[in-house]
């Protein structure tokens, strides 16, 4: 390898540009609609557009485009692909098109990805393979009666689900098996229009579950190791929130058996590359009992938890698989040390029903310090357009105890400035400081059951010391209010050592 | 009550005091708007100008409904002469890869569409003018 085009934008692009940088390799970037001037393109040593002025093409669409990203990786040279998450990280059809062209593939074989694509697939395979699995029914035949026998075996509460399913769509709870006819329609139509595949299967309800997901990695040399899980029960709609690891709950022995069930999921599935195998989870320590629930063909957003508390730099990691090197991973041996978390900083407004916001980025200053990272697609004077997923940012922190952790969290949220448009940094900082977070004591419906408290509007102090401030900068000569420079020394972000990006030639 | 007080820092951030003795460290800039963003480290607050405030106040006897962010217009369910209750879909707009309907805040008859399907609308644009209906609220 010595050439990656990297099939992604924003944050994720940005930290996988810097992995390749550190192992010599070229980097290519694609962009598309409004996003020619981004951070990702301007660090790149080259940069391909996948659209052009006469497509109508939503820019979403380039970057969902095979052959274009194929196309842009033959006329850069480019000799490597690597997907990103999102966009067409779980496509088989990247993959298979990557082997045609004898382009390197960063992640599984397509026929991985094809297999575990499928719910209903995947769930008969982890079952052959002694993996757990959510007590549920996959009636082959798919009609209203089979549907409605097999969810009387189930019991409520169950929910139905898509197949072709993924981030809740096609899916329905149903309480009382009177609605389930209506939920069965619902969640047919919604599957057939989002992924063009009606089948549906049954599975009951787990009360009060928590997410816990396990980082794998397979090298072509026979090795299958886990890292370890990470904890992501505080999601949204299922859209993960807050990320940590290790879990407040895992003790070193459900660690080890969350691990070797991964371990084998992954074995099972015949995989490669990084991979992350997701369980619900119900009870605590050794008494907990765990479910599979899919398995995530690529890299994850939340991957630097794990990065932090095991030393492994996971994009490295999947340069050496796909070069078919031998893991290097002896940096994990004795398990998760201190405590680390994930914020996802995301253009959203959490007092308006977390509508997504779009706008110019005024002033932005990222934390600092020890044990502060953050993983940014964005800098100020930056554009945020609505044609995107709103992530922004992600702050991770890493700290000796998961107390400490979470104080480095509040304080790294405080000193992160983002202005001109509407984050969620503060809804974090809400989350980040309820006494159940602080206790762990966490579920995947704590957010939406949290929702009031969460979103308060700004306090009457926090108002009247704002409009004092507003007042005195109103003083300013206009200049001055809109732009950061201060007795002439400019100290935006447009200073020319902020955006040189890469030397390489 | 005392008041708060701002007094500009070096490097051109500020220093809040409050009438309790308490401090925070605030950052300010200007919108396009000329509406102020204050971060105060727990939170932000938007202070809007009077100008802008004004210009969001619905004109008496007519409504028209603006784009609340830039988006697309995916679909336009209302034509012109159509009589709607409150809360018909008008609009479905697409923003950040997620559906936004545009409802009709009262029932009333629709007197002009200002956009079409494909169309890309930015904060503050004209979609739809409704002209409500006698008695509404």
């Amino acid at each position: 390898m010595r050439k990656v085009l990297i099939a992604n934008r924003g944050e994720i692009a940005v930290r996988i540009a810097r992995a390749c940088r550190e192992r010599g390799l070229g980097v290519v970037a694609v962009y598309a609609g409004p996003d020619a001037t981004r951070m990702h393109v301007l660090m790149a040593d080259q940069a391909v557009r996948l659209d052009d002025d006469q497509d109508a093409m939503h820019p979403v669409a380039a970057y969902l485009s095979v052959s274009r990203i194929i196309d842009a990786a033959r006329r850069t040279g480019a000799d490597a692909i690597h997907p990103g998450y999102g966009f067409l990280s779980e496509r088989a059809a990247l993959a298979a098109a990557c082997v045609d062209a004898g382009i390197t593939f960063i992640g599984p074989p397509a026929d991985v990805i094809e297999r575990m694509g499928s719910k209903i697939e995947a769930r008969r395979l982890m079952e052959a393979a002694g993996v757990p699995c959510v007590p549920g029914a996959r009636p082959a035949d798919q009609s209203l009666e089979a549907l409605r026998a097999a969810a009387a075996v189930v019991g409520v509460p169950l929910i139905v689900k898509a197949s072709a399913g993924g981030g809740g769509k096609g899916m329905r709870v149903v309480a009382d098996l009177a609605d389930l006819d209506d939920a069965l329609g619902a969640a047919r139509r919604e599957a057939e229009s989002a992924f063009g595949d009606g089948t549906l299967y049954i599975e009951r309800q787990v009360q009060q579950p928590r997410h816990i997901e396990v980082q794998v990695l397979a090298d072509a040399h026979g090795t299958t190791v886990h890292l370890g899980e990470r904890e992501c029960s505080l999601q949204r709609r299922h859209q993960k929130v807050i990320e940590e690891a290790p879990s407040p709950i895992v003790s070193p022995q459900l660690r080890e058996r969350l691990g070797a069930t991964a371990v084998a999921a992954a074995r099972a599935a015949g995989y490669r590359n990084a991979g992350t195998v997701e369980f619900l989870l119900e009870g605590s320590a050794d008494d907990a009992r765990f479910y599979f629930l899919e398995m995530n063909t690529r890299l994850q957003v939340e991957h630097p938890v794990t990065e932090l508390v095991t030393g492994i730099d996971l994009v490295q990691q999947q340069l050496r698989v796909a070069e078919g090197l031998p893991l290097d991973i002896a940096a994990a041996a004795g398990g998760p040390r201190g405590h680390a978390l994930e914020c996802r900083l995301y253009a959203e407004a959490p007092a308006q029903g977390f509508l997504p916001q779009a706008g110019p980025i005024l002033r932005y200053r990222e934390p600092q310090g020890p044990g502060v990272r953050v993983d940014s697609g964005v800098r100020e004077g930056d554009l945020v357009t609505p044609d995107f997923d709103p992530l922004l940012a992600k702050l991770i922190v890493h700290a000796p105890t998961r107390s400490l952790a979470l104080a480095r969290a509040r304080q790294a949220l405080r000193d992160y400035v983002v202005l001109g448009l509407h984050t969620n940094a503060s809804y974090l900082l809400r989350v980040l400081s309820h006494p159940d977070v602080e206790a762990g004591h966490l579920h995947t419906h704590w957010l939406a059951a949290h929702h009031e408290a969460l979103t308060r509007a700004p306090s009457e102090h926090e108002r009247a010391a704002a409009a004092a401030v507003a007042a005195s900068h109103r003083q300013l000569s206009q200049d001055q209010q809109r732009s950061a420079v201060v007795d002439g020394v400019a100290r935006s972000g447009d200073s020319p050592w902020r955006t040189l990006g890469g030397w390489r030639g | 009550m005392a008041e708060w007080s701002a007094e500009r820092r070096a490097d051109g951030t500020w220093r809040v005091a409050g009438p309790d003795g308490s401090w925070r460290h605030a950052h300010a800039v200007t919108d396009a708007e000329d509406a102020v963003w204050v971060h105060l480290g727990d939170a932000v607050v938007v202070i809007p100008t009077e100008r802008s405030v004004a210009r969001r106040t619905p004109i008496q006897g007519h409504a028209t409904l603006e784009a609340p962010m830039p988006a697309l217009v995916t679909a336009v369910l209302a034509n012109v002469g159509d009589v709607v209750e409150a809360g018909a879909t008008l609009l479905l707009l697409e923003a950040m890869k997620m559906e936004l309907p545009l409802k009709a805040p009262t029932a009333g008859r629709i007197t002009a569409v200002h956009c079409a399907v494909g169309q890309r609308v930015t904060p503050g644009k004209a979609l739809v003018d409704l002209s409500p209906a006698p008695g509404a609220p």
